[in-house]
């Protein structure tokens, strides 16, 4: 039971990073990097250049200064590999991948099949929620995409925990026979995998299957086939997760607009002891500039005590992740 | 029939556990705890908990009052039956028309919409049968399937149904006459059931592996720090916290006491000393910035006053979830986390829906709750 603490591994909880871990650059909101921590290399981004020396030693959260800015290496977890891994097919984002866990009743010990692998975002997030006496089998058509992801479970730690195959479920079945707690599946047809998830999992134990198509007539035809297949609470759900934006709301009175027009944002209001409006002091570095926000927003929202704002939630939010916070100016 | 025998005990039902029972295609599930002697109710099915004793979760059938392990072919075999019970009443006379039903649609049955729908007739002229007729056969003692094919015959819209609307009604009428006959209820184990409160950990039957993995640490607990409110303990034998004001006497006392009685309170006595042990592990590792993520989740509580208490504590790189169903509350919490240098703040919610499922009726449940609250989660980073 106790959890690893040797070798790399997302399982690990050592508080300074060593050499092999891998590690999660957050440079900005938008952009994470995962890297393989490794002596003698160097990590390119934005920020400039980070020597992976550096990193070596350092306690996990802390701040680096890179070449040209700053940033934070964080200890992986499923979110965050979900968001940063290096992108191969369509990925299941975490919103989906937490429902996906809870319906098939991942837990500690519990054995899982997945079909297919794609990028491993769903195959990581089962693999850590089974860890450390589970086991995963994840099944896929394309064998490079599964050597990808064999090799990503070996960097991770996880290898122990984790069978991937290449075999198509659909014609030739699941790796393993009566022996699994939960089966899910992500292809195109899944009727006709549903029948050989039926023989995948426990006879004695039972299980649940979960299958997760874009199309509705795809769900209807799994649906049927899982009735059919002796399936039963057969249940359809949707699932759509809203990000909010928070921004900071500015407000004016009438006479101050039309005194002062709309300072929003470049100025923030200056007051004196007793709180009446004096003035205006300059916000925005680059007046001239015709951005008003800046392109590359610094995180969250820094309080003026000058600045009138009343916090506001707007949604929905933007699927773009850069777009996802917005800042008033230091 | 039997189920295998490889069956190991984590599998089995036993006295004292608290599981979900779900009648299929019901619309409840609830947690129960089985203990000898009890009835269990759920929706006008009633059986034993006795009788499930000893054997596994899954699927069972109820008759008369005992549930029986169902296997899942004889569960596919049934709906097979039920399917071909609509087939064939849903035929008119010609019976060579049997074949052709699958694919050609004709004029007069298995139309889109059910005409029976949009003809708003009174329901007595829908059935022939009356109800005295209906209660009069089942003090005769007519079986459930004669008296379902008997309304099925009665029935004026019957064959202007759709399939599924027929078998909807078979369904329905089965369930009614049948009484508790050939109804289908799963049990299944709570396991992985989220716990929530600490008393709730404690009082389900996890498993020792599974019960491992929680550290209950009472509020109280948190609120004094480092002074470990042990004295005020909980007695289990009746669950009210009794305070007994640190006197070591009286606590010895309440021990020899506790000794006199039965066995069951010193089972009690071991099961509030595991406790203390894992509450003070708990604490241990609260306080020695070991904590890698911090979970709140509360509908009254200020997340500021809990982040407060716990946010310096946590482990560098430590995750922060917080929910609730108000997005005000999460916006001062944001502030704070912002103030602080936390990172990868992001605040999300979720519609989550349940659709029904079925060719060319298929649809969200009507006058279902889709929202369900909101999520703040941040990392912390050591601050530069």
């Amino acid at each position: 039971m106790t959890l690893a603490t040797k070798g790399p591994s997302f399982l690990k909880y050592n508080e300074r990073i060593e050499e092999g871990d891998t590690v999660i650059v957050y440079v900005t909101f938008g952009q994470m990097i995962p890297t393989v921590v490794k002596r003698g290399q160097t990590l390119m981004m934005k920020y400039g250049a980070l020597r992976h020396e550096f990193i070596i030693g350092k306690r996990w959260g802390q701040c680096l200064s890179a070449s040209a800015g700053f940033v934070y290496i964080l200890r992986p977890t499923s979110d965050l590999w979900t968001r940063s891994l290096p992108r191969r097919t369509q990925i299941l984002y975490t919103a989906d991948c937490a429902e996906i866990i809870a319906l098939l009743d991942c837990k500690p010990g519990s054995v899982i099949c997945e079909s297919g692998t794609g990028s491993g975002s769903l195959s990581h997030a089962i693999a850590l929620a089974v860890a450390p006496n589970g086991h995963l089998y994840t099944h896929d058509i394309d064998e490079s995409r599964t050597k990808k992801v064999q090799e990503e479970f070996k960097t991770h730690g996880l290898s122990e925990i984790t069978t991937p195959v290449v075999q198509n479920v659909c014609t030739d079945g699941f790796f393993v026979t009566n022996a699994c707690d939960g089966v899910f599946l992500d292809v195109p047809a899944p009727w006709d995998a549903i029948p050989h998830a039926a023989r995948a999992l426990s006879r004695s134990r039972g299980g649940r299957i979960v299958s997760f198509s874009p199309c509705m007539e795809q769900v209807q035809r799994a649906c049927l086939a899982m009735s059919a297949a002796g399936f039963v609470c057969v249940e359809t759900i949707e699932v759509v997760p809203e990000q909010k934006k928070i921004v900071g709301q500015h407000r004016q009175t009438l006479e101050e607009f039309e005194e002062l027009g709309d300072a929003y944002p470049k100025m923030a209001k200056k007051r004196d002891s007793d709180g009446k409006v004096v003035g205006f002091t300059q916000l925005v570095p680059h007046a001239n500039s015709s951005a008003a926000v800046p392109e590359v927003a610094p995180e969250g929202l820094i309080v003026d005590e000058d600045f009138d704002r009343i916090r506001d939630v707007v949604g929905p939010s933007f699927r773009n992740q850069h777009d996802r916070v917005v800042v008033l100016i230091p | 029939m039997t189920p295998p025998t490889t069956d190991t005990a984590a599998n089995i039902i036993s006295n004292g556990q608290y599981l979900i029972v779900q009648k299929i295609d019901g619309e409840q599930s609830r947690i129960i705890r089985f203990t000898p002697k009890q009835k269990i109710l759920i929706e006008k099915l009633k059986f034993t908990a006795d009788s499930a004793f000893g054997k596994p979760y899954g699927l069972f059938e109820i008759s008369s009052g005992q549930c029986l392990p169902m296997s899942v072919d004889r569960l596919i075999e049934e709906l097979q039956l039920q399917e071909a019970a609509v087939a064939t009443s849903s035929e008119p006379a010609p019976p060579t028309t049997v074949t052709s039903s699958e694919t050609i649609i004709t004029s007069d049955d298995r139309v889109v919409i059910a005409p029976s729908a949009l003809k708003l007739e009174p329901e007595q002229k829908r059935q022939k049968l009356e109800m005295d007729a209906v209660l009069e056969m089942r003090k005769q003692g007519v079986s459930g399937q004669e008296m379902v094919q008997k309304l099925v015959e009665g029935s004026a819209s019957f064959q202007t149904r759709t399939v599924f609307s027929q078998s909807k009604y078979i369904k329905r009428k089965a369930k009614k006459h049948s009484d508790s006959e050939n109804s289908e209820i799963a049990l299944t184990d709570l396991m992985g059931a989220v716990a929530q409160s600490i008393p709730c950990v404690h009082s389900m039957n996890y498993d020792e592996q599974t019960l491992s993995t929680f550290l209950p640490v009472r509020i109280k607990c948190v609120l004094a720090e480092k002074q470990l409110p042990y004295e005020n303990n909980r007695r289990p034998a009746n669950g009210e916290a009794v305070e007994n004001n640190g006197d070591v006497e009286m606590e010895e006392k309440e021990q020899n006491e506790e000794r006199k009685v039965e066995e069951q309170d010193q089972e009690a006595l071991a099961r509030r000393n595991d406790r203390l042990e894992r509450e003070r592990k708990g604490i241990e590792m609260i306080e020695t910035e070991n904590a890698h993520s911090l979970i709140i989740g509360s509908r009254t509580v200020d997340p500021i006053s809990v982040l407060e208490l716990l946010y310096a504590k946590l482990a560098p790189s430590a995750s922060i979830v917080i929910y609730s169903p108000h997005q005000n509350m999460l916006i001062t919490a944001y502030d704070w986390l912002v103030k602080r240098g936390a990172i990868n703040l992001m605040l999300t919610d979720q519609m989550c829906r349940i659709l029904q499922v079925l060719p060319d009726r298929t649809h969200p449940l009507m006058a279902q709750h889709v929202a369900g609250g909101h999520v703040l989660t941040a990392i912390k980073v050591i601050e530069k």
